[in-house]
């Protein structure tokens, strides 16, 4: 078992890989009750195309949404009965790059383990068990499109993301969702659910080398065909974005929102890495827009907005800067957003206060065993590996090198959309 | 975990103390009987004397010293909890076992202590950019309640089964008072908050009585009006539920139904309430309700149910296919009879696990061991290790037994267009 030292927390995570390939991270803490424990596979809504030994497959959107909610069932079992037999919760979620299956146990920690690892690599599927979870996965499809703040989100994603399926909602699209086949379902867990493209975490209050010892037991005598190298095709995003202004008008909202969105590409900041872009922008953005900033403080005390939120994103090799607003005058605040965009600055006092803020956030991570698992998926599905590494970018961050990052933003690849409430006069017409 | 509760002439104090987490919990909450205008100006009022103050006169300066505090909140709130209504201050801070910077904690209590005493006033009148703020906030997300069918379907069944009382009030039904209010007014009820009954909760883990001797120093106000715990409304049975339905333009139907859950003692309300309605609902997919509408039907994604212990009620959402409304309502009703005689030795085991691993997942979770103490303190509710003991004696014939006191009162269906559905 190998020790991965946290400096920012001065925590450690323990990590092993079992027979099978499986990677395992474990991090313990005696004072705690309960147990997290979350099987993730690194196969998430946006694969839908894929090569494998050098023959492409397709599959419809939704379909690694539609088989996690049957994957909670082994030969007429329901598994979710099994873990509540056993004294604990289970649930699982899907998103863009992975699907994660987890359970919260204070008792039966062996027992529990083995089930998680059964049941999520078991490949039991029936043609009724696909078509009972039809209609539940329509309605809850259909859940959000009375929404129209979920509308204008997916407009404002298909447009930003033209070609990239990080643009399919997770759930599928309702077409798709009707002619996802059993075969469908059982291509994605023969290729994906496999130990190499999956990982394991462990968190909370247990014995390491106890469950070490399950899960070595458990694996050791599991056998996976060798299927040969399979890829995801993702299709290459361009710069461009579909629309470059739009506005919605809806009778089933009552505010205004105003989106203002910045797309660059990784290849646009000269040979940076990810984290260096990522964290360099999030640090000038907070300086500038954030509820420090003297910008917010201008829209927001003089009422020229209720709410303004900047943030900045990576989709695979996309950087996104985004500003979310809720204003009467949304074009006003887009204006204001642009002229701060073009005299834009950091000084140290600045990055000193966001270091600080991130050694808050990092000491209490700890307090929270979900939060705890939550950091390490996401550091292994963004980064491949735990690292303190964003922390140590931050620390040695300077105005200058923030500045020159900066510099390689294309402030004129822009998109503004705005949904307003129709007035209540033009209804009458 | 360390109780220990201290009265003071301005407030009573709870000191919780677990020393297992990294951060602390203070919360401190003005009470008072429950008033629909004084509602939304403390409403108002708990955000503007958390937004800004004398010294640091708007966020942007309140956000730095936090961050130079390692304060990771410090946010004010309101609520109406059965006839009583709360305005709460709460701050979360970095253990001071974890920092090493003098005065750090004195620091911290000075400053929640200094928003709270020096509000952004001249002359007996709040600074109006600050008071326009706070009511722009209020009424933007007052008024995307009105686009949530979730929360017009709840609010519309209250609004049918007690329309005057405390339980239906919300903050939305005041929207023509708050676009009234002037800034003028708010002062006078500043006056008033900081003389209501005073109650402060810190959970974590504690400095050898610091905090104690902390809030002595810092407290400003003579808070010295005393007011009872007692929060319960009862309302009354009816013999025939009252049922409306509307009709919307949403693809799905929405369907609230609201239950009487009277005369229940101690004993049922803090635990055998529990397991009927693991039983019924949170079991998720292995309750009643999901097994009739979602497993065997297909007709809905997620069943959501609010007990409302202080207004001894149970609300039951749904929201499910358009046109299968009447199908979906005698499932439910189906699921509810099933609770006074069908429960299986499976579901009541599985009921006592959940209950048994929810008491120890407490114990991991800051904000649930304050929950716990605050039901204790205003609820009469036990504390943890009576609690442990005493949800083991629960037995199938008393959920029978409480199953016989749940009473339907209202219906209330907000019904989904099948032609928006089919334009799909």
């Amino acid at each position: 078992m190998k020790e991965i030292k946290i400096k920012s927390s001065n925590e450690s995570i323990y990590t092993f890989n079992a027979p099978t390939g499986l990677p395992v991270y474990m991090w313990v803490n005696k004072d705690k009750t309960n147990v997290h424990m979350t099987l993730t596979v690194k196969y998430g809504s946006s694969g839908i195309n894929f090569t494998c030994a050098g023959v492409k497959y397709s599959v419809p959107t939704g379909t690694a949404h539609y088989l996690e909610h049957i994957k909670f069932n082994i030969k007429d079992q329901d598994v979710s009965k099994l873990f509540y037999d056993l004294g604990c919760d289970s649930n699982a979620y899907t998103s863009l790059n992975e699907t994660s299956y987890e359970v919260y146990a204070n008792t039966n920690l062996k027992e529990v383990l083995k089930l998680l690892l059964d049941f999520v690599y078991d490949n039991y599927f029936t043609k009724k068990l696909v078509d009972n979870e039809r209609g539940i996965i329509l309605e809850e499809c259909n859940y959000g499109k009375d929404d129209p703040e979920h509308e204008f989100y997916r407009r404002n994603v298909e447009s930003y993301l033209p070609k990239s399926t990080h643009r399919i909602p997770v759930i599928g699209y309702e077409k798709d969702i009707k002619s996802i086949t059993i075969d469908d379902i059982a291509l994605i867990h023969d290729f994906f659910y496999r130990p190499e493209n999956m990982f394991l975490t462990i968190t909370g209050n247990f014995d390491k080398e106890e469950l070490e010892k399950v899960i070595n037991e458990n694996e050791k005598e599991r056998k996976f065909k060798d299927i040969g190298k399979i890829k995801i095709n993702l299709p290459k995003e361009s710069k461009k974005m579909l629309e470059k202004d739009f506005v919605i008008e809806s009778d089933k909202c009552s505010n205004t929102l105003g989106k203002y969105i910045i797309k660059s590409m990784l290849s646009d900041f000269k040979g940076k890495s990810k984290k260096e872009v990522l964290v360099s922008l999030r640090a000038l953005i907070n300086a500038n827009f954030g509820p420090t900033s003297d910008f917010y403080e201008n829209v927001i005390q003089n009422g020229l907005a209720t709410k303004c939120r900047a943030s900045v994103t990576f989709d695979d090799d996309v950087v996104g800067i985004f500003f979310n607003v809720i204003s009467d005058n949304p074009e006003n605040i887009f204006n204001l957003i642009e002229e701060k965009l073009n005299n834009m600055d950091i000084t140290k006092e600045d990055i000193s206060r966001i270091l600080k803020k991130n050694i808050t956030s990092s000491i209490l991570r700890y307090d929270n065993i979900y939060e705890v698992s939550g950091y390490i998926i996401s550091s292994i599905i963004d980064d491949g590996q735990i690292n303190d590494d964003r922390f140590e970018i931050l620390k040695k961050l300077t105005p200058k090198k923030v500045m020159d990052i900066y510099k390689c933003v294309d402030l004129s690849n822009k998109m503004t959309s705005i949904l307003k409430p129709i007035k209540k006069e033009t209804i009458k017409k | 975990m360390k109780y220990k509760t201290i009265k003071e002439k301005n407030y009573n104090l709870q000191l919780i103390d677990v020393p297992n987490f990294r951060s602390c919990h203070f919360a401190l909450i003005f009470r008072d009987d429950f008033d629909p205008k004084k509602a939304v100006c403390y409403a108002l009022l708990s955000d503007m004397i958390t937004d800004a103050n004398k010294d640091l006169p708007s966020s942007k300066y309140v956000l730095r010293k936090m961050e130079d505090n390692y304060i990771l909140n410090f946010y004010g709130s309101f609520s109406n909890v059965g006839n009583k209504m709360q305005t709460y201050i709460v701050c979360d801070y970095v253990d001071p076992r974890y920092i090493r910077e003098d005065n750090y904690l004195d620091n911290v209590y000075k400053f929640i202590f200094d928003m709270l005493k020096k509000p952004l006033v001249k002359n007996n009148v709040f600074d109006e950019k600050l008071f326009n703020l706070a009511k722009r906030r209020l009424l933007t997300d007052l008024k995307s309640c009105k686009d949530d069918n979730n929360f017009l379907s709840i609010n519309k069944a209250l609004k049918l089964f007690a329309p005057s009382s405390p339980t239906s009030f919300h903050l939305f039904d005041m929207i023509d008072f708050i676009e009234n209010l002037k800034c003028e007014d708010m002062y006078k009820y500043y006056e008033e908050l900081i003389k209501e009954h005073v109650d402060i909760f810190i959970t974590g883990g504690l400095n050898n009585g610091k905090e104690e001797k902390l809030i002595k120093k810092y407290f400003p106000f003579k808070s010295t009006k005393k007011l009872d715990r007692n929060e319960v409304i009862n309302h009354n049975y009816r013999m025939i539920p009252i049922k409306k339905v509307e009709k919307s333009k949403f693809k799905q139907s929405t369907i609230v139904t609201i239950y009487n859950v009277n005369n229940l003692s101690m004993f049922e309300r803090e635990f055998v309430a529990s397991y009927y309605l693991n039983i019924l609902n949170t079991a998720n997919l292995n309750s009643k309700l999901y097994q009739y509408l979602r497993n065997e039907n297909s007709l809905c994604y997620t069943i959501n149910s609010y007990p409302i212990d202080r207004s001894n009620i149970l609300i039951i959402k749904v929201t499910v296919k358009a046109g299968e409304e009447r199908k979906a309502l005698k499932l439910i009703k189906k699921a509810f009879s099933d609770m006074k005689n069908k429960i299986s030795n499976e579901e009541f085991v599985r009921a006592y696990y959940a209950y048994e691993s929810s008491l120890k997942g407490m114990v991991d979770s800051i904000g649930a061991i304050n929950r716990l103490y605050m039901n204790m303190y205003y609820g009469g509710f036990s504390n943890y290790d009576i609690k442990k003991k005493e949800f083991k004696k629960v037995t199938i014939d008393d959920i029978y037994s409480l199953a016989k006191k749940v009473k339907l009162n209202t219906v209330y269906v907000l019904k989904g267009d099948i032609n928006e559905r089919n334009q799909d």
